[in-house]
């Protein structure tokens, strides 16, 4: 007579709750398909402004545009500041459209796990790339204030200086754009007639797109300039992941589940998970066997 | 630890309060609305549609 343990199902409840928030937000951010007019919410979401469907604004696009019209984005700033302050970057594994689009490509392409260091490297290589839009946005902001613009030596990409190296625009506006008009060439010598800058973008965007297939979240860890900002103000959220030292079996099941690569485990001793690319998927506390990870606000 | 993460939060409540005061004075979230009404052209690196 064999004797079988009955292993306990695993229950992904929170896996499920992300993507239906995830599908649900990418249908409201787009929202102008179904009819909704355009909305004042401002989140710090990654999804670009020049889509006709799109009733949420994207906070970061919002603050290279209005510092080009010569406006302090102060909405941009008030959403980035109070959601990191309260979510941390929960936004971002949770509501961001782009996020789903990482998300999906991750599921179908391979899953390499990068060391703690990349991981932090890579961050920092973000926030540094999000630092000198910022300064070159300052720039232009400053220069149009004092009537001595600038736009004209950053050419096409001096009215949103990011678009230059964003995928997320190039896909939901650019690519829309030229399939919604379309503008693609019908012969072989009108793809000889597009702009550089469009060739520029398509290469970029396929860039991303490999990177995103073989490295999970690639564009949120590596590249995202939202994201990388709102990590300096992530760790200091209202909204954290605890881990108890007592209960942890050091299994590293989480480890391996975070899709971000963080080095759950290196947080044992001080009780908090308070990392810059945590972006609150919750999958560690969903796979933790010991039930010693949890969530909590304040 | 404790002393820095409140001073943050502190911080960040700060800018982030009145950044949404100022903007709710200088109505930006209307500025916002009709934004995202019209066709924004900024976003296609000068591609004309």
């Amino acid at each position: 007579m064999s004797i079988t343990t009955k292993r306990p199902a695993r229950r992904y409840y929170i896996t499920i709750s992300r993507k239906i928030t995830q599908i649900l937000s990418f249908i409201i951010v787009f929202g102008g398909a179904l009819g909704y007019a355009a909305t004042v919410l401002v989140l710090p979401i990654r999804v670009g402004l020049s889509n006709p469907f799109v009733i949420v604004a994207d906070a970061w696009m919002l603050m290279e545009i209005m510092f080009g019209m010569a406006m302090v984005p102060l909405v941009a700033i008030a959403s980035i500041a109070l959601f990191t302050l309260i979510l941390g970057r929960a936004t971002c594994g949770w509501i961001c459209p782009f996020g789903l689009i990482n998300d999906i490509l991750g599921a179908l392409g391979k899953k390499k796990k990068l060391s703690p260091q990349t991981t932090l490297g890579l961050w920092k290589f973000a926030l540094s790339i999000a630092g000198l839009l910022l300064f070159i946005d300052v720039s232009i902001y400053y220069n149009e204030v004092v009537g001595s613009s600038i736009k004209n030596y950053f050419g096409a990409f001096g009215d949103a200086p990011t678009t230059f190296i964003d995928p997320v625009t190039t896909l939901f506006s650019l690519l829309f754009w030229m399939t919604y008009s379309n503008k693609w060439p019908k012969d072989i010598t009108g793809w000889f007639n597009l702009p550089a800058e469009l060739y520029w973008r398509l290469f970029f965007l396929a860039i991303v797109i490999i990177g995103m297939l073989l490295i999970p979240r690639f564009y949120c860890k590596a590249l995202c300039p939202l994201g990388a900002i709102m990590g300096l103000g992530s760790e200091f959220a209202l909204l954290s992941i605890h881990i108890s030292k007592g209960k942890c079996i050091e299994c590293k099941a989480c480890e391996r589940a975070c899709p971000m690569d963080i080095p759950i485990l290196s947080f044992i001793d001080k009780g908090e998970v308070r990392h810059p690319q945590c972006i609150m998927c919750l999958k560690c506390m969903e796979v933790c066997p010991a039930k010693a990870i949890w969530l909590k606000f304040g | 630890m404790n002393t820095r993460l409140r001073a943050v939060r502190l911080i960040l409540l700060i800018i982030g309060i009145i950044s949404l005061v100022v903007a709710i004075y200088v109505d930006q979230f209307q500025f916002v609305k009709e934004l995202l009404s019209k066709f924004l052209d900024h976003e296609l690196a000068g591609y004309p549609f």
